[in-house]
């Protein structure tokens, strides 16, 4: 059995919990997460709907996670009556802002949800979207020093879930199904994204603290890669044999390539994986309980969910229904809540995949804010604390 | 026949390559004795595998003077195709070998596509095989939609590239089988010195009645089918299917067959020199994984012995540069 | 009952145009088996439509044309290889990476049955072109790569493949060689002469160079071609070189006043080479040019003179020895010290070291020394034009439009252009010139002589490395021949004058 309560040592609310690691523990509960505030509306005009257009920017169209980036921003748009527009950067920074750029100058109001290619977009783009008069949340990377707060209300907010408990919540599923000894090797992502740096922080962190006899033999950026996991996984396996008890991957993308070159190999009944995403292979081989049960930990968090809540901020500000620079500091820089996943518990989170969950998840939304949506609830203020 | 003396312009320097390689395998045996173990070379083979069937394809084309940069998306699409055709997670019918023809044949149409736009409305192969690479992966999207990821199934099938026969895997057999196929297209048949003919003169060979045309089409189209070929190689290895199931590869394909000596501009090179190219790339990729070398300094350790490496190729030729002559 | 035999080549009435130019007029033409004819003709007069027409690359656009009695026409290279009629081009059209065998083979495919299918059958192409290369009498091995072959053997290789006819067809083969010496050595020569000889035994030969005494030496009849006519058809004993001369051009040929009156304007050399050295190149080369001199450095390819030439200029290193300009040694020589210390160089290999081909002709002349086209460093166009306008109207060029590509200008008019490029300072002390007449006709190279003479009569010293000995001997005041890197013979024009050709062939060899 493994859940948060485990990871904390103390049986409290997983949410609370998470908050204590943020670093954010002094942080006044967030009481009102209710209907969004309306007392600051009457200072502007609202803009008509025929005059807003939603936009939603993806790094790429393929990846599971972005496909369903997308999927949120279309049920958002079909409940809310408001054209969308798709961003496909197609992985490269360039192409992501000269896309917006077009966009921006298409003249309707634009209410824009961007999963940046790299960090140092945000500021490229936000820019942009202030000339433009429109307003933008940025989601997952954002440079440290470019705060919501200091751009003014067409930076509606950055939001993004915490890397360092995927990390952590990777490691204690490792750490639990070795019974705390055994070796293990790390697949990263691209090296210097901060996703994968809060996420190899918090797996680091958290063997060290909780099962110090767990020994990292070493870690192979695979840069989010299912085929240089593949290939990385190989190599590894040549280098270490039967040396390896467990495998931890920055995403299930480059699990599900390592998983394969460990079944190959003949070696997935004797090796433990963890891993952050929850993609749909994922969750069938979690349910077949593929290799020896090889999958003991995983993460949840959903695409659509990014991009409705990242959008339907964008939304209220624009139309006048939250005044972001009134708003408290955790709700322009945001971490939300993050499942972890074990083979046990894994059937609350199905529910989430069902062809209609999107619209549901917005349906929700709409009803509660942005900010209090099971099983994405805001949890704490950014930006997010390494630990040491 | 004298094969020897035929393969002699495919086999120059192909000495000096062979040292090279040994070298590299030598010093990170000395760092990492499981480097030279049979597992890590078995391991190399099979990683070797895909590039080597790509790097055919590649060197048919770049010994024409001409560039196919459609690698990757043909490899998405044709990798879609087949696992969409094959026993995967998401259901559907198992189409057993048809998944191998429908997969190929989408590489070959892509293929022929590229060569006859490049011949016929005369747009340079650089432009037109960065469409051709686009529309693979717009393809494969498509194919890939937004529901479930396309696993494999079967056992039987995405073991197979790791297994073994005769003491080798089968995913380098057929890899091999693809190389020796094309030793032999570039040495015994009339499209090979066809090719050759092309990237050596270009105007000359039309005057000579080679049929040009033609050829540029065929050697595009078996660039375009062994790319779908590796796609489903690929495919299996990676036990599902991905659109980006090629990631990478372009990078290691063209670099390897030039570091190798194939030229850009066409006439000079052969496939066994790529071939070596493919291995350098890999060994050194592998080696210094094994040597434990820090991921933040591979890329530059990396680059740095692939410079010394090809220095060290190109050495006994440095007088031949001289002046424009 | 009699049999005739047909000529192998009977044209009858051929024309060409291309739109409303007519590039051939009105021709007839027949030779008979084992005839060697000469065609000669300045640049333009026609001479390369009549061999695009007979290989076949172009059609003509009227008339009648017959080999061996067979009436033809050509729908591309093939067919006229078919026919017996074998081209050797101007530019040599051998594909470098394949075999000897292979180019022997090019237009054979589908000769047997693996090829029918796509295969190349290696046995049958080495077996054929075994026997073709046996049948020119020259020793090579059929499985080498062109690339590693010598230029004279390349162009055996060339006509061993003009020869290599079809044995179906049965008639005697024509081979047309088209100025197959403009880029051979004067022993190179010496060798493709002794084949055509050779070739008069089964073939009949179509002979075309701008030399009028190899054409009258080698030929049994000559042909003069202007605009597009024949206007002159004589067997080659009933012609001398002037008739040949002022048929071509229309003029006279000025070429009587032999230079060697000219005297040294000064006691210190312009350029001096004292034991230069290359490894594998040449060894202790040592020469010195005075200033209104012309040293001819005569050797054939290999000799190390091309690359002596061009450490001169510091375009190669050189491992020892030393060079001097004016008398003062010069240390870490480079192109652009040269240059600017008034060197200038006309490399052979015009089209990729002589010019930017995509530039205008004006801004090629203007390139090194822009002399009036600049004021500072600024260059100002129109008064480039003006300066390449002078020079144009000065040499004769054609087109007279300097603001047209140099790729575009005929040969004989680029290597002209080249030349004004160096002659547009007033200050050049030494020219280094690298085969300057290479594939230049009669008319032009008499241009680019005398711009030659006159820049010596005013004070330049010039080295030259000459097409042909008759050359060197025509022109310069000291003759020296290398032979394997080696000086071999040193002749001063002053007192050796009753040199030979063959007295410096004997020296190269």
């Amino acid at each position: 059995m493994l859940n948060l309560d485990q990871i904390a040592g103390s049986p409290a609310l997983s949410a609370n919990t998470a908050r204590k690691w943020m670093g954010t523990a002094a942080t006044a509960l967030v009481v009102c997460l209710g209907a969004p505030t309306t007392a600051s509306a009457q200072a502007k005009t609202p803009i008509a709907k025929e005059n807003m257009v939603l936009v939603a920017s993806v790094i790429n169209t393929t990846n599971p996670y972005m496909i369903s980036n997308i999927e949120g921003a279309k049920a958002l748009s079909a409940k809310l009556g408001i054209p969308l527009e798709i961003v496909n950067s197609n992985g490269s920074s360039q192409t992501e802002i000269s896309k917006i750029q077009a966009i921006l100058a298409g003249g309707k109001t634009v209410i824009m949800f961007v999963n940046t290619v790299a960090s140092s977009d945000a500021p490229t783009i936000v820019d942009a979207v202030k000339q433009a008069k429109g307003y933008v949340t940025i989601w997952w990377n954002n440079p440290a020093e470019h705060s919501p707060k200091d751009v003014g209300d067409n930076f509606v907010a950055y939001q993004k879930i915490p890397g360092v408990l995927s990390g952590r919540c990777g490691a204690d599923a490792i750490g639990n199904a070795l019974g705390g000894k055994g070796n293990v090797v790390m697949l990263p992502g691209v090296q210097d994204s901060t996703t994968s740096k809060t996420r190899v922080a918090g797996f680091t962190a958290q063997l060290k603290e909780k099962f110090p006899d767990i020994k990292i033999l070493e870690s192979r950026p695979s840069n989010w890669d299912p085929q240089l996991g593949n290939r990385n996984a190989k190599d590894l396996i040549v280098k270490y044999g039967d040396k390896i008890n467990g495998v931890w991957s920055a995403d299930d993308g480059m699990q599900i390539g390592a998983m394969q070159a460990f079944e190959n190999a003949g070696l997935l009944n004797k090796v433990k994986f963890a891993s952050d995403g929850l993609y749909p292979e994922t969750l069938a081989d979690l349910k077949s309980g593929r290799g020896d049960k090889a999958i003991v930990g995983e993460t949840f968090h959903r695409g659509y969910m990014a991009s409705a809540v990242g959008l339907y901020t964008a939304y209220l500000t624009a139309t006048g229904k939250i005044t972001p620079s009134e708003l408290p500091k955790e709700k322009r820089e945001s971490l939300f809540e993050l499942s972890c996943v074990t083979p046990d518990n894994y059937q609350q989170y199905t529910k989430y995949d069902e062809p209609d969950a999107a619209a549901k998840f917005v349906d929700a939304m709409i009803e509660k804010g942005p900010w209090d949506t099971s099983p994405m609830k805001l949890i704490g203020a950014g930006p997010e604390e390494m630990p040491k | 026949m004298d094969k020897r003396k035929l393969l002699h312009g495919d086999w120059q320097g192909a000495t000096s390559w062979v040292v090279i390689l040994a070298l590299v395998i030598i010093v990170f045996s000395f760092i990492n004795p499981r480097f030279a173990s049979i597992e890590n070379l078995r391991n190399v083979l099979v990683q070797a595998s895909v590039p080597l069937m790509l790097v055919v394809g590649a060197t048919l084309v770049i010994l024409m003077g001409s560039i196919d940069l459609s690698v990757q998306g043909i490899m998405g699409a044709a990798g879609m195709v087949w696992i969409l055709m094959s026993p995967n997670a998401r259901g559907g019918i198992d189409y057993g070998a048809w998944a191998w023809v429908v997969a190929t044949g989408i590489g070959l149409i892509l293929g022929l596509l590229s060569g006859v736009i490049h011949t016929l409305f005369r747009v340079p192969s650089f432009v037109v095989t960065l469409g051709t690479w686009n529309v693979g992966v717009g393809l494969a999207t498509i194919l890939y939609g937004d529901s479930l990821l396309p696993s494999l199934t079967s056992e039987a099938l995405s073991q197979w590239p790791t297994r073994l026969t005769l003491g080798l895997p089968n995913s380098f057999w057929l890899a091999s089988i693809v190389v020796l196929a094309g030793i032999l297209l570039i040495g015994f048949t009339q499209l090979g010195r066809g090719i050759l003919a092309i990237g050596n003169n270009e105007p000359l060979a039309v005057v000579n009645g080679v049929p040009v045309i033609p050829i540029k089409i065929a050697a595009f189209g078996i660039a375009g089918l062994l790319s779908g070929f590796a796609g489903i190689l690929a495919t299996m290895q990676l036990g599902s299917g991905a659109p980006g199931v090629g990631a990478g590869q372009l990078f290691t394909v063209i670099p390897a067959a030039v570091i190798a000596g194939t030229a850009l501009s066409g006439g000079e090179g052969g496939m066994v020199r790529s071939a070596l190219g493919v291995f350098l790339l890999i060994l050194l990729n592998n080696g210094l994984v094994l040597a434990g070398v820090d991921p933040n300094y591979q890329s530059g350790v990396f680059g740095a012995i692939l410079v010394i490496a090809i220095v060290a190729v190109d050495w006994p030729q440095r007088d031949r540069l001289r002046v424009a002559k | 009952m009699t049999i005739t035999i047909p000529p192998v080549v009977r044209l009858t009435d051929i024309g060409c145009t291309f739109g409303s130019v007519s590039a051939i007029k009105s021709v007839s033409l027949e030779i008979q088996r084992g005839e060697v004819v000469g065609l000669v003709g300045e640049n333009g007069a026609g001479k390369s439509t009549i061999i695009k027409i007979l290989a076949g690359i172009i059609p003509p656009s009227k008339g009648r044309i017959e080999i061996n009695g067979i009436i033809c026409s050509f729908r591309g290279p093939k067919d006229a290889f078919k026919a017996g009629i074998g081209v050797v081009h101007q530019e040599q059209s051998l594909f470098t990476n394949l075999t000897v065998a292979e180019n022997i083979d090019q237009h054979r495919s589908g000769a047997d049955w693996m090829s029918r299918i796509g295969l190349q059958r290696w046995s049958r192409v080495n077996r054929d072109a075994t026997a073709a290369l046996q049948k020119v009498g020259v020793k090579l091995d059929p499985k080498t790569y062109v690339r590693e072959l010598s230029f004279i053997d390349r162009q055996m290789v060339e006509i061993a493949r003009a020869v290599c006819i079809d044995p179906a067809v049965g008639g005697t083969p024509l081979v047309v060689l088209d100025e197959p010496t403009a880029i051979l050595e004067p022993e190179e020569t010496a060798v493709l002469e002794r084949e055509i000889r050779n070739l008069k035994q089964f073939a009949s030969v179509i002979f075309i160079s701008h030399r009028l005494d190899e054409v009258l030496r080698i030929c049994d009849r000559v042909i003069v071609m202007r605009s597009g006519e024949f206007i002159l058809d004589k067997p080659s004993k009933d012609v001398t070189r002037e008739e040949l001369f002022s048929a071509m051009a229309g003029r006279h040929s000025q070429e009587s006043q032999k230079g060697h009156a000219r005297s040294p304007k000064a006691d210190v050399a312009a350029i001096e080479v004292r034991e230069l050295t290359r490894r594998g190149q040449y060894r202790n080369v040592s020469f010195a040019a005075l200033p209104g001199q012309i040293v001819a450095l005569v050797g054939s390819n290999g000799s190390g003179s091309d690359s002596v030439m061009r450490a001169m200029f510091g375009a190669e290193p050189h491992d020892g020895g030393e060079i001097k300009v004016d008398g003062r040694r010069v240390a870490g020589w480079s192109i652009p010290r040269a240059v600017k210390a008034g060197l200038a160089y006309v490399p052979a290999e015009r089209k990729i070291e002589g010019m930017i081909g995509g530039f205008s002709a004006a801004h090629n002349v203007a390139m090194v020394h822009p002399g009036e086209a600049a004021i500072g460093p600024i260059r100002l166009p129109h008064l480039r034009r003006k300066v390449a306008q002078s020079w144009f109207n000065r040499l004769d060029v054609h087109p007279n439009n300097v603001v047209q590509p140099l790729v575009y200008f005929s040969g004989g008019n680029q290597q002209k252009v080249v030349l004004a490029k160096w002659l547009n300072s007033k200050h050049m002390k030494v020219f280094l010139l690298d085969h300057p007449l290479r594939g230049l006709d009669a008319g032009a190279s008499e241009t680019v002589n005398a711009q030659i003479r006159q820049a010596c009569d005013s004070g330049a010293a010039v080295v030259l490395i000459p097409d042909t000995i008759e050359e060197a001997l025509d022109l310069a005041d000291k003759i020296i021949v290398l032979r394997d890197g080696e000086v071999s013979a040193r002749y001063d024009m002053t007192i050796d004058s009753n040199l030979s050709v063959q007295d410096v062939l004997e020296k190269m060899v």
